[in-house]
C-alpha cells in the first residue's frame, strides 16, 4: 500500500474513534439523576448486596419500597452487587465516571474508597437527631484523616457462639464456655477425642481475604500481637498466634482454607462446636434447617465474647455494614435521608433489622424495640460484644496488607517451613506496602 | 481491464475522492474494530506499565518508566506465577494430548450404532469453566469429595487428603479438572484427523505385514501430526489464559501455589487495584504469548503452503 493510502487509513481510523467515542460517552448515573425523571423527582442509585443475597433481597426491597412511599419525591434505583465484589464494583463504577449516590459496604471498602477521594463526608449531610442518636464507636470507625465517611446501617460484629449440646456430649460444662485461650485449646482436644469424627470444634477463616483478615484479628489480638499497629508493623512477633494456627490445622481442631460462610451448614448438622460469626448466625442456621425453631436454637447455642488471651481483654472485628455517599452524588441530600430512614426507622428496623437477626446502630433502637432485642442472643451482643469491637487497619493498603497477611497464614498451615522465616518474609512485604520499603 | 465495482471508484475518484481499492474498503471494518478492542487496549496498556498508578491513590500517579518491569525482575510472586503457568500449560497440554489421542482412536473404531456417543464425550467441553471449577471443587472437598471417598475405598490413602488446601496437590487438583474439561477438544480435532486418513494406505500397511503399532507409528501419527501440532499450540494459548476454573477452585491458593499469571494480573489490578504494575506483568504476559502465536501462525502457514 502507498504511503498516501496509509495515511488516508489512519485519518478514517481516528475520525471513526473520534465519532464512537462522541457517541459513546455521557451515560453516567449523575447526568442521568441531574435530569430527574418525571417533574419533581429525583433518582438515587443504591448499591448493595442485600438484594443480591436471598435472605435479605425481600425485606430489603419491602424497606425501599416504603421510603418511596413515604417520600414521593424520590426514587431508589436498586443495583444488587455480590458481597464479595462490592469494592471492585464501586471503584470501578466511580474511575468508569459512574458512581451511585448511595452504597452498602463494609468499614474496609468504605475507607478505602474515602481514601480514593470517592465519597462525601457525612457530618453536614445528617441530621443532628441522627447523629445525636448513632452508636458512636461505630460512627468513629467510619472516619478517616479526620473526616467521617460512612453511616453505621445494621451492626454485624463478631461473637463467639458454643454449642451447648456437644459440649456436654464431650463431658464439658455447656454453660460455662472457655473463657480463656488456653481453655479453648485444651476444650477441642477434648472435643477431638470425644466426639466423632466428623465434628469440627472451631470456625475460622483462613482464607486469603480481607474478610479472612478481619475474622483472624480477633484472634490474632488475643495472642497479644497484630501485624500491623498505626505505622508499627509487627508481623515478626506473631509467633504464637501462628504456632497455635498451625496446631489448629495439624490436630484437625478445623477445616483449612474454608470461609467463615462455609462452617454455617456445618453448625446446622450439629457438626460445629465453636463458631465465630455475626448475630445473623441464628437467621442462617434456621434458613439451613426449618425444624430448628428459637427455642430449639438457644437450646443449642449460647453466644458471649471470643475467650481472653494475654492481657485478659475480649475482642471481636466488626462486620457491620455500613452506608457511603459518593462525592460525585447530585443528590446527596437526598441519599443522606435515605441511608437516615434505612438506619433509623420503625420500619426498617421492624421489617429489616430485626427479622435477619441484626443488631441496630442507634440507641433509641433498642428502647423503642425492648421485647425484639431482649433474646439472649442479641442481648450477649449488645452488652459485650459491641463494646469489644476493634478498628482493624483499614485504608487504601487494606487490600494488601490483607493478602500478605493471610497468605503467610495460608504458608504457616499448608507447609512445614519455620515459622519465624514465614513471618520475617510478611514483615519485609508489609513494611514495603507501608514503609514504601 | 479495470472490473465494474474499480471503475465506480475510479469515478468517485474523478469528482475529488481518493481513489481506493475495494479490497481495502472491505478490510477497513475488520482492520477498524481490531484496533479498538485489542490494539487500543494494548498501547494503552503499555502506556499504563510505565506508570506508578493505583486506584485507591489517585493522587499518586507518576511515571516511574521502567520501575514496573524492573520490580518484576524482583518480585517473587511473579516468578512463581510464570513457574506455575508453565506446569499447569506443559502438564495439562500434554496429558489431554495423550489422553485425547487414545479417546479419539477408540472412538473412531466404535462401530456406527454408537455414533452417538461422540457427541457425549464432547460434554465436558461445553460446560463452562466456572461450572468445572465448582464441580470439582466438590468432588477434592476435604470433608465431603467423592475423590477422597473413592481413594480411601480403593486403599490408596489412609485419611481424606486437603487437596486444595496442599500446595502440591492443589495444582493437581486443577490440572486434573481442567483436562477433564479440555480432552472433548483433542478427541474432537483427531476424530477428524483419523478419518482423512485413506483407508487403502493403512490397508496396505497391514497387507504387508505391519502390526497394528507400527501401522499406529508409521502410517497413522505422521498423517496426524499437522493436527497434533496445531492442536497442541492452540491449546497453550488456551491454557496459559485459563481463569475461571483455578479462580473457582482454589482462587491462586493456597499462598500462591496455583497462582498463574492471569490470576496474578487479575487479583494485582482488582483486588489490589496496582493497575500500574498489573499493566506491566500483563504485558509480560502478552509476549510470550505472542512467541507462542508466532509459532502457531507459522506452522499454520507450513500446513496450509505444504
Amino acid at each position: 500500500m502507498s504511503k498516501k493510502k496509509w495515511v488516508i487509513l489512519l485519518t478514517m481510523l481516528t475520525i471513526l474513534t473520534l465519532v464512537l467515542t462522541a457517541c459513546g460517552g455521557g451515560g453516567s448515573a449523575q447526568q442521568k439523576n441531574a435530569s430527574g425523571g418525571s417533574q419533581g423527582t429525583v433518582e438515587i442509585t443504591f448499591v448493595n448486596w442485600a438484594t443480591a443475597e436471598e435472605a435479605t433481597k425481600q425485606q430489603m426491597l419491602d424497606v425501599i419500597k416504603e421510603f418511596e412511599k413515604q417520600n414521593p419525591g424520590i426514587k431508589v434505583k436498586n443495583v444488587p452487587i455480590p458481597v464479595g465484589e462490592q469494592l471492585n464494583q464501586l471503584t470501578i463504577m466511580t474511575t468508569g465516571g459512574n458512581a451511585p449516590d448511595i452504597a452498602q459496604v463494609h468499614f474496609d471498602v468504605g475507607i478505602s474508597l474515602a481514601a480514593m477521594g470517592a465519597l462525601e463526608p457525612n457530618d453536614n449531610l445528617l441530621s443532628k437527631e441522627f447523629l445525636d442518636d448513632v452508636n458512636k464507636k461505630l460512627y468513629d470507625f467510619g472516619m478517616y484523616e479526620g473526616k467521617h465517611y460512612l453511616i453505621p446501617w445494621v451492626g454485624h460484629p463478631l461473637g463467639f457462639w458454643y454449642n451447648k449440646k456437644l459440649l456436654q456430649e464431650a463431658g464439658l460444662d455447656p454453660n460455662n464456655p472457655p473463657q480463656t485461650m488456653d481453655e479453648l485449646t485444651k476444650a477441642m482436644e477434648i472435643i477431638k477425642q470425644k466426639l466423632p469424627k466428623d465434628v469440627v470444634p472451631l470456625q475460622i477463616d483462613t482464607t486469603i481475604r480481607t474478610l479472612g483478615l478481619s475474622h483472624e484479628w480477633s484472634f490474632m489480638s488475643a495472642f497479644g500481637t497484630v501485624p500491623v499497629d498505626g505505622d508499627k508493623v509487627q508481623a515478626n512477633q506473631m509467633g504464637p498466634y501462628a504456632e497455635w494456627l498451625r496446631m489448629l490445622v495439624q490436630k484437625g481442631y478445623t477445616l483449612p482454607g474454608k470461609k467463615f460462610g462455609e462452617f454455617r451448614p456445618l453448625a446446622a448438622q450439629n457438626r460445629l462446636v465453636f463458631g465465630f460469626d455475626g448475630p445473623s448466625f441464628k437467621g442462617i442456621i434456621q434458613s439451613f434447617d426449618k425444624s430448628i425453631t428459637d427455642e430449639k436454637f438457644y437450646e443449642t447455642w449460647g453466644v458471649t465474647t471470643l475467650p481472653v488471651g494475654v492481657d485478659k481483654k475480649p475482642y471481636s472485628a466488626p462486620d457491620d455494614h455500613n452506608l457511603a455517599i459518593f462525592k460525585a452524588s447530585k443528590h446527596k441530600e437526598a441519599a443522606a435521608k435515605f441511608a437516615e430512614f434505612l438506619a433509623r426507622s420503625d420500619f426498617s428496623i421492624k421489617t429489616y433489622v430485626i427479622p435477619l437477626g441484626f443488631l441496630p446502630t442507634v440507641q433509641s433502637a433498642v428502647q423503642r424495640f425492648p421485647k425484639e432485642f431482649s433474646d439472649p442472643a442479641r442481648k450477649a451482643y449488645v452488652e459485650k460484644v459491641v463494646p469489644a469491637e476493634v478498628r482493624l487497619p483499614y485504608g487504601p493498603n487494606y487490600s494488601k496488607i490483607a493478602t500478605v497477611v493471610m497468605a503467610g497464614m495460608q504458608e504457616v498451615i499448608t507447609t512445614n517451613k519455620p515459622i519465624p522465616e514465614i513471618l520475617n518474609n510478611v514483615q519485609t512485604k508489609l513494611e514495603g506496602i507501608i514503609h514504601g520499603k | 481491464m479495470a472490473n465494474k465495482p474499480d471503475r465506480i471508484l475510479e469515478e468517485v475518484g474523478r469528482r475529488g475522492f481518493p481513489r481506493l481499492p475495494l479490497p481495502f474498503l472491505l478490510v477497513f471494518p475488520a482492520i477498524f474494530v481490531l484496533s479498538i478492542v485489542i490494539l487500543y487496549p494494548l498501547i494503552s496498556s503499555s502506556f499504563l506499565s510505565l506508570f506508578h498508578y493505583e486506584l485507591t491513590k489517585p493522587n499518586e500517579v507518576e511515571f516511574n518508566f521502567l520501575t514496573n518491569y524492573n520490580n518484576m525482575l524482583h518480585d517473587d510472586t511473579f516468578w512463581l506465577a510464570f513457574k506455575n503457568t508453565l506446569i499447569f500449560t506443559g502438564v495439562s497440554v500434554v496429558v489431554s494430548l495423550v489422553i485425547g489421542l487414545i479417546g479419539a482412536i477408540a472412538i473412531d473404531q466404535l462401530p456406527e450404532r454408537f455414533a452417538g456417543l461422540r457427541g457425549v464425550v464432547l460434554v465436558p467441553w461445553i460446560i463452562p469453566g466456572v461450572v468445572v471449577g465448582f464441580l470439582f471443587m466438590l468432588i477434592f472437598d476435604v470433608e465431603v469429595g467423592v475423590a477422597n471417598v473413592i481413594l480411601k475405598h480403593s486403599g490408596i490413602i489412609k485419611e481424606f487428603l486437603p487437596w486444595l488446601m496442599d500446595e502440591h496437590l492443589a495444582m493437581i487438583a486443577v490440572i486434573v479438572a481442567n483436562i477433564w474439561n479440555q480432552v472433548p477438544f483433542y478427541i474432537l480435532m483427531f476424530t477428524a484427523g483419523l478419518k482423512a486418513i485413506p483407508m487403502d494406505v493403512k490397508e496396505a500397511a497391514i497387507v504387508e505385514g505391519a502390526s497394528r503399532w507400527q501401522e499406529f507409528i508409521h502410517v497413522t501419527l505422521p498423517y496426524l501430526r499437522g493436527i497434533l501440532v496445531i492442536t497442541s499450540l492452540l491449546m497453550v494459548i488456551r491454557n496459559f489464559n485459563n481463569f475461571p476454573i483455578i479462580y473457582t477452585m482454589t482462587g491462586g491458593g493456597p499462598v500462591f501455589s496455583t497462582t498463574t499469571l492471569v490470576i496474578y494480573i487479575y487479583r494485582l489490578a482488582f483486588e489490589q487495584f496496582n493497575l500500574g504494575y498489573a499493566s506491566a506483568v500483563g504485558i509480560v504476559w502478552c509476549g510470550v504469548l505472542l512467541m507462542v502465536s508466532m509459532i502457531y501462525v507459522k506452522m499454520l502457514y507450513k500446513q496450509v503452503h505444504g
